[in-house]
């Protein structure tokens, strides 16, 4: 170290001056240490406040404030609390070392100094004090990393929570969205006594692209559709919404279904094809939304079983025929709003009484399983062949079902649809076909009396037939609600005269048809209340639509009394051993 | 309509008969009615119900609501699979507390 022109440290040292205080200022200064020398503790501590030194030196024995009382009073100041003292003692002064220790001190040299000694104790507490700055620093550079993080990790706090109230927001809107969609679903379905419907609907996610609905256009036809928006999400369920309220049939120049006539029975209906055209002119694919929607629509011709429909890049209808394979009924048109000034193809299927047509979106068969292997085609015929018998509701429901079965998650990644129909027969075949076997026929006075009695009959009349008993129980219970709405609300409480009860099988139908000579009843009154509101005649409405496959009323053809037709098929499958 | 009111552990249990129609269910009505009124614990015991329609279902539904609004214990016991069906059709298979047993009544009781 020695003649180090550099600046060490500076080191204040109280004590008196004598020449050998002296030689060692000298020798300080050539191993790279400044030396200040100060007479007593008052001027040590004045000095050190000013000069912050690195290192003091208290002589033990200093006049006036005595080295422990400056040491104390230097260890209390900011400035020197942490600055390493030593003090100077005599090798006999052994209490004054002790002492020096208790009142903060790091060390002590005595005298006469010896010159290496007391340099490598100066080297050592530099080396200390610098270590103890370090370490300081990079407790204190921790600490504020620690406060940093916690304020980071606060901000982050409050930005997941303002992420959340958004998503719950987002969440809110779509569910009142999807309830606004599910409201555009069919709630009732047409009652007819020769046809019946049935759907079911599974979006992939909130909202759908698909939608689908079935209304009657004239007392003889109704029309069905299904369409499909391409993509998902809340873009294709805003055109889908807004095609479902544009689909709907009303009586006025913006109807797409009916030109209407000033007198009602003049109206013509719009064929398929002219209505997939005025959609396709209505809807063109927009550049930035890049939206277009596949569609199948059809008129079912209820005298007739006639299906007169136009299929847009939509998966073909399945037709089922009684006992046959159900073959798909391919039209090959172009999706609607991909082109403009496309003439659409139409097809017609002839239906045979007890055939079924269905429609779906490609959602049912596009349905994946974990091998990312489709639900196709054929498992979706396999499934409508394995429910032919089975009400048509049943069918429509195993298909979703199965399909979401397939999924093996119950999540498909694509919309589900499906929308189907029976033509039964002609009405006049159904109800008054004379060749029908005759069950019962029992008129009695409308008395909640003459109820018992009836049921009696009905279920010794069912019994004769080798129908479950579970089956005949159920008819027997929609019979008599049957009967009791014609006590209550045609005949408006009970009285003499008569309902006419005649049951006639044709084939696996069973027909069940009720008279009463009561003034005319509106149609709205087999309408089933929501389960909640338990009150007569709502409830019993409710039984009648979950037994019967199809349920109608009308005004008797002479003038007087109304015409209840409830129909079930009873065939059961045979089984085998 | 015949009815039976007995008591048994500290339960009344009313036995109704027969078919709980529009004819008979203002009787049920009262039956059931009368007894929620004047008893605590009360078992409805339907295994001699042969036969229930929507006005007998809205009999059921009153009666029950009446306890419960009362802070009373009311159970069906008994149950036919007729009768079982008919309250399934209405969805009240899920309301209703229906046990196939007294004891399995007493033993479901909160």
């Amino acid at each position: 170290m020695t003649g180090n022109p550099m600046h060490l440290g500076l080191i204040l040292m109280a004590i008196e001056r004598s020449p050998e205080v002296d030689g060692l200022i000298r020798s300080f200064s050539a191993y790279g240490f400044e030396l200040r020398l100060v007479p007593d503790g008052e001027t040590a501590l004045l000095f050190s406040q000013e000069l912050n030194p690195d290192l003091i030196f208290l002589d033990v024995s200093l006049p006036g404030l005595s080295g422990f009382d400056t040491c104390l009073r230097l260890k209390e100041l900011d400035t020197t609390k942490d600055t390493p003292v030593i003090f100077v003692t005599t090798p006999s002064d052994r209490a004054s070392t002790v002492n020096g220790f208790s009142v903060g001190a790091v060390d002590y040299v005595t005298r006469p100094f010896q010159l290496e000694e007391v340099i490598a104790r100066i080297t050592t507490h530099l080396k200390i004090r610098n270590l103890h700055v370090l370490l300081e620093e990079i407790i204190s550079n921790l600490q504020e990393e620690v406060a940093e993080r916690q304020r980071t990790e606060e901000a982050l706090q409050e930005s997941m929570q303002l992420v959340q109230q958004a998503n719950d927001r987002m969440k809110n809107d779509l569910a009142a969205a999807a309830r606004v969609q599910q409201a555009l679903l069919p709630e009732i379905l047409p009652v007819l006594s020769n046809a019946s419907f049935a759907w079911t609907y599974k979006p992939c996610s909130e909202l759908g692209g698909d939608s689908l609905n079935v209304f009657q256009l004239d007392p003889d036809h109704v029309g069905l559709y299904v369409l499909d928006v391409s993509g998902h999400g809340v873009s294709a369920s805003l055109l889908s919404v807004t095609l479902s309220r544009v689909l709907i049939p009303r009586r006025d120049p913006s109807c797409l279904f009916i030109k209407a006539n000033r007198a009602p029975e003049a109206d013509t209906l719009v064929s398929p094809a002219d209505i997939a055209s005025r959609l396709n002119r209505m809807f063109p694919m927009s550049e930035d939304g890049r939206q277009y929607f596949t569609l199948i629509y059809g008129i079912l011709d209820t005298r007739n079983g006639m299906f007169r429909y136009t299929c847009a890049g939509h998966p073909p209808p399945l037709y089922l025929a009684p006992d046959q394979p159900a073959i798909p009924c391919e039209i090959g048109n172009v999706p609607i709003g991909l082109f403009e000034d496309i003439h659409y193809e139409e097809g017609t299927i002839q239906l045979q009484p007890g055939g079924r047509l269905f429609l779906y979106s490609d959602g049912v068969l596009e349905a994946r399983n974990a091998s990312k292997e489709f639900f196709g085609e054929a498992r979706l015929q396999e499934t409508l062949e394995a429910t032919q018998s089975s009400p048509l509701q049943v069918s429509v429901d195993s298909i979703m079902n199965a399909a979401l079965d397939w999924t093996g998650t119950h999540h498909a990644q694509d919309d589900l649809s499906i929308l189907a129909f029976e033509w039964t027969s002609r009405k006049d075949e159904l109800v008054d076909n004379p060749n029908k076997e005759v069950i019962l026929a029992h008129q009695f006075p409308a008395h909640a009396k003459e109820l018992g009695p009836m049921r009696a009959m009905t279920r010794t009349a069912l019994n004769n037939h080798s129908w479950r008993s579970d089956i005949v129980e159920d008819i027997v219970l929609a019979i008599d609600e049957a009967c009791q709405n014609i006590i209550r609300h045609a005949y408006h409480g009970e009285c003499d005269d008569p309902i006419l009860l005649r049951i006639k099988l044709n084939n696996h139908a069973l027909v069940v048809v009720l008279e009463d000579q009561a003034p005319t009843v509106s149609p709205d009154c087999m309408n089933p209340r929501a389960l909640e509101d338990i009150r007569p005649g709502g409830l019993g409405c409710h039984f009648i639509r979950q037994v019967m496959d199809t349920v109608s009323i009308e005004p008797s053809s002479t003038g007087q009394g109304n015409i209840l037709r409830m129909s079930k098929n009873v065939y059961s499958p045979p089984t085998f051993q | 309509m015949e009815h039976h009111i007995r008591e048994e552990q500290g339960y009344h249990i009313a036995s109704l008969t027969g078919e709980i129609d529009l004819e008979t269910s203002p009787q049920a009505r009262k039956i059931l009615l009368d007894t929620v009124d004047h008893c605590e614990k009360i078992l409805i015991d339907m295994a001699s119900v042969t036969y229930l329609d929507s006005s007998g279902i809205a009999t059921l539904v009153e009666a029950f609501q009446r306890a419960k609004k009362n802070g009373k214990h009311m159970a069906f016991i008994y149950l036919s699979p007729a009768v079982l069906r008919v309250l399934s059709l209405a969805r009240l298979d899920k309301v209703f507390a229906i046990h196939a047993d007294i004891e399995s009544a007493i033993h479901a009781e909160p």
